[in-house]
């Protein structure tokens, strides 16, 4: 499926997705994306430069890509063990669906960081601060843009 | 260190009763070690025994004036050659009237004593006895270095506080090992001594005495930490037992608090989760659809109908567009696709790739598995109706399933899609399921677990939620 991994990348290269930039980790090596993505404005992580890594397996389309944070993100759905994974939603490996796009996973990616689901979390102190005192999750959330989101 | 000019005043003067050799004033001849009154001044460039290296020796007590310490170390000239040339000398006034002086031999074998002194001195003797002691192999060590330092610390300079028996600086052991590994328990002394010059400070002493005598302990525990006591030394007074230092810090690291099959933190027990799930490989989507109905499948041409109105389709796995009269497969749903593409997602999963209805019929005939696909009205074994019936939601489309089944298609599902339904509570979903798992058994009950990537991480956060942690404010 080369070619279509092929396709939505170029799609992406001419029209990228809100605030994103999407590039090859390493030139020769299709099924490594990097993201750059610019915190969206309104949220607690605007004004911040944002690191996604997406994996594309070599089952993809069949099975969903995988994405992991390289700039620590103060989020309910990522994970804040180094790795920070992010999977919910049709990022699921039991709800993916080969006619979902890259695009559309992107896409759902810059959604979550402006409304996050706080309750599908990976962490739940984070989700329930989200959901219970939404002003220090900004400010934490603010703090974390500053500290390691440095464009 | 010899460089430092000698006292204007002083003689270098040599004992013949004990051999003791020391610098000090000529009139007052008599030796301050065995009280002999045979006593030689030695003029510059001669050795009373005739020995050149005593005559080095001699030279570099010049600076005993200055440091007491500054001659100890005799053998940076080079390794004794004679038995009565390995000569060691200190002396130093600790005051009006006082005047102490050390002087010692060291013989070829391994734990040569003091064979000038040792029925003289007392302190010598003593000091003689416990190295031999601490050169025994096995030997505890609690308490034996520091028991040295106390022994030395009559060199102490006169303004010094009272002997410290716990002074952190000396450690002998590996003084001894590094430089003179051969020989006895004399160059165990002398190397304690030239460690001296760090007077321990005032200001700490409270501390390192309790710490001190701790790591004592821990010294007599682990006879490495013994030997390596130069290196743990230091430490010791910045605030810390290695070993005791370590299992906290390994215990309260939440990047490392786990260890073997028990976890500290509740990082750490998501991390198992997370790990646990990802060695299953199972999934929360419906199985394979059977080979024989996949093939089974019917085709179709692509015609202008299924091109619609823009005159272009392409196929929703392969991102190809079909042109007319290339042939695709149809599926119950009547959703098409190049038959390779689907065939290669149904052998997985039993979905179609837009609305989630599978292939198989729901209800299998008596013989078996079906090997056919079923009808477009029969009923799908695995359904996921989206909201509006046979819509392909796009590439756009975001699905949130609500399952009150246990994935068997079994219960009412509901597809919400758009993106305003994001931020819909979802952990219904996985607490339905997890239970639903547990409760219904069967397959469900394997593909609980979800595979992939951070899906572990979810269900962390699920078994967090259930327990009732969730308090990260410790990890802040």
């Amino acid at each position: 499926m080369t070619k279509r991994i092929t396709k939505e990348f170029a799609d992406l290269q001419t029209e990228p997705p809100e605030d994103m930039k999407v590039d090859l980790i390493t030139e020769n090596d299709l099924f490594k994306w990097v993201v750059t993505i610019n915190g969206p404005k309104d949220t607690p992580y605007a004004g911040g430069l944002f690191l996604v890594h997406v994996i594309l397996p070599n089952e993809y389309p069949f099975k969903p890509p995988v994405i992991n944070w390289k700039t620590k993100i103060y989020h309910p759905n990522v994970t804040n063990d180094g790795k920070g994974t992010m999977c919910l939603g049709f990022l699921r490996d039991g709800e993916w669906k080969p006619s979902s796009r890259m695009a559309a996973a992107l896409e759902y990616v810059r959604q979550l960081m402006i409304e996050p689901v706080p309750d599908d979390a990976v962490d739940p102190a984070i989700a329930e601060e989200y959901k219970n005192n939404r002003k220090q999750f900004f400010k934490t959330a603010k703090q974390w843009t500053t500290t390691y989101a440095k464009p | 260190m010899s460089g430092q000019p000698g006292r204007p005043d002083a003689e270098m003067l040599f004992c013949h009763q004990c051999e003791n050799e020391w610098r000090g004033n000529p009139t007052a001849l008599r030796c301050p070690h065995c009280d002999s009154e045979f006593v030689e001044v030695v003029e510059n460039g001669r050795n009373p025994r005739d020995d050149p290296t005593a005559d080095e020796t001699g030279l570099s007590s010049n600076s005993l004036a200055h440091h007491p310490l500054h001659n100890i170390h005799p053998w940076a000239h080079g390794p004794p050659n004679s038995e009565d040339g390995n000569i060691e000398h200190v002396e130093w006034n600790a005051g009006p009237g006082i005047r102490f002086s050390r002087t010692s031999y060291r013989s070829s074998s391994p734990h040569g004593g003091f064979p000038g002194d040792r029925g003289n001195d007392p302190i010598a003797s003593l000091l003689q006895n416990m190295f031999d002691t601490m050169q025994q192999p096995g030997m505890p060590r609690a308490g034996i270095p520091r028991g040295s330092n106390a022994m030395q610390n009559p060199f102490s300079q006169p303004h010094q506080q009272a002997p410290w028996p716990w002074q952190p600086h000396a450690h002998p052991f590996p003084e001894r090992q590094n430089h003179h590994p051969g020989y006895g328990g004399r160059n165990t002394y002398t190397s304690t001594t030239r460690l001296w010059p760090s007077p321990p400070s005032s200001t700490n002493h409270g501390n390192n005495h309790l710490q001190d005598l701790l790591q004592a302990l821990f010294q007599g525990m682990d006879h490495t930490t013994g030997s390596n006591g130069a290196e743990a030394g230091p430490h010791v007074g910045s605030g810390g037992f290695p070993g005791l230092h370590q299992f906290f810090a390994s215990v309260l690291n939440p990047a490392n608090a786990a260890h073997g099959d028990v976890v500290y933190s509740q990082e750490a027990l998501d991390r198992i989760i997370s790990q646990f799930m990802e060695q299953h490989n199972g999934s929360s989507a419906p199985g394979p659809a059977s080979p024989a109905a996949i093939s089974a499948l019917p085709t179709k041409k692509v015609d202008e109908e299924l091109l619609g109105s823009d005159g272009k389709a392409e196929c929703s796995v392969c991102m190809d567009n079909v042109e007319l009269g290339d042939e695709v497969t149809l599926l119950p749903c009547q959703h098409w696709f190049h038959g390779d593409c689907i065939g290669a997602w149904l052998k997985e999963h039993d979905t179609c790739p837009h609305c989630r209805q599978g292939i198989m019929p729901k209800d299998p005939p008596s013989n078996g598995e079906a090997t056919s696909p079923r009808a477009p009205g029969q009923e799908p074994r695995n359904s996921l109706p989206p909201l509006s019936p046979g819509a392909d939601p796009g590439p756009g489309g975001f699905h949130f399933r609500y399952q009150s089944g246990n994935g068997h298609g079994a219960g009412p599902t509901t597809t919400f899609r758009s993106q305003q339904d994001l931020p819909i509570p979802r952990p219904r979903t996985e607490r339905r399921r997890s239970s639903a798992s547990r409760s219904s058994g069967g397959r469900n009950g394997g593909e609980g677990s979800s595979g992939g990537g951070g899906i572990g991480g979810a269900i962390g956060g699920w078994v967090r939620n259930h327990l009732g942690g969730g308090d990260r404010s410790s990890g802040r």
